[in-house]
């Protein structure tokens, strides 16, 4: 159940809380976070997503999944040369 | 939080879940490449996929610290919360995340097209308020509304969680809403439920219908699903 402290994950994750108090004191701040954002949309309905998110109207969404498409065009590239470079 | 934040934070959670739960990697994963395929000239509220996205996130994030508790310290901890936040997270949450959910694909285009909308918020903002001042706890997730046919999980302070699923009165299909309504709680094992109908525009009988509730989550057996009305 624990995270391994792999480099991978070590990046992830800032800290890894190593006693029982700070682990109590991450998961009750974990869960006070998720109890404000259901207050708040019941409070505010939609509207509340502005108390948290900035720039909606943004171009995040037209942005998104931008990075995705780097790297299997450069495998495809890579790929599509590599026959030449042999048969060369 | 930038809008732009909110993709790569789903990245990160996704790899910090991968080990130790994979399920819901995948499950981050698909939400996340599924976005990918909106055309956002086509998505007429984007608040409503930031809400369901930012609820998602505060999820997983809590899914994450419960997991690097140790087994005692999580028994010990989930033993101080309340019966509806413990059903959400202990039953609900990871049975959809490990699950096939056959609505997930219906679901993502009304968050796509707006068609999603919260007209009872005000209904559930009510019950919510009269269920804390009688001690009572309540859970309102988007995965629950738009997977499960639930509205709120609600439970008496000493009663078990309970779902319930609002729908206006004007609707002629109401029975048949109803029967699919129960299908899809059973089909989510959720043992118990209450459908209510009602009627818009009058909000007198929002306490009787909290005393329903908060009676049903006390007395209700397993495998039973009742209707009411209240107009």
């Amino acid at each position: 159940m624990y995270f391994n402290t792999n480099e991978n994950k070590s990046m992830m994750t800032t800290s890894i809380p190593v006693t029982t108090k700070e682990r109590f004191e991450e998961i009750w701040q974990a869960l006070q976070a998720v109890e404000q954002l259901q207050a708040d949309r019941l409070k505010w309905g939609l509207d509340h997503v502005d108390l948290y998110v900035e720039n909606i109207d943004g171009d995040w969404l037209e942005r998104w999944g931008e990075e995705d498409s780097l790297e299997p065009f450069d495998l495809e590239q890579l790929r599509e040369k590599l026959p030449q470079l042999t048969d060369s | 939080m930038q809008a732009s934040e909110i993709e790569p934070k789903l990245k990160q959670l996704s790899l910090m879940t991968a080990e130790v739960e994979p399920a819901l990697a995948n499950r981050l994963e698909e939400v996340r490449r599924w976005i990918k395929d909106i055309r956002p000239g086509l998505l007429t509220r984007k608040s409503l996929l930031v809400g369901f996205l930012l609820e998602l996130i505060r999820d997983t994030e809590f899914w994450l610290k419960l997991k690097l508790l140790t087994e005692s310290e999580r028994q010990l901890f989930l033993q101080q919360l309340p019966g509806t936040v413990r059903y959400w997270y202990e039953f609900l949450f990871p049975k959809w995340f490990n699950e096939d959910d056959p609505r997930f694909y219906k679901w993502k285009q009304k968050l796509r097209s707006g068609e999603y909308v919260q007209e009872d918020n005000y209904l559930i903002e009510a019950i919510a308020h009269q269920v804390k001042m009688r001690e009572g706890s309540i859970v309102h997730r988007y995965v629950a509304d738009l997977s499960m046919a639930t509205d709120v999980i609600v439970s008496s302070n000493k009663g078990r969680p309970l779902c319930v699923q609002l729908t206006t009165m004007s609707d002629h299909f109401s029975n048949d809403k109803y029967n699919d309504w129960k299908d899809t709680l059973r089909q989510w094992q959720i043992e118990r439920g209450v459908f209510v109908s009602y009627n818009p525009g009058q909000d007198k009988f929002i306490i009787q219908l909290v005393n329903v509730v908060l009676h049903n989550s006390n007395h209700l057996q397993g495998e039973k699903y009742l209707k009411f009305s209240f107009s």
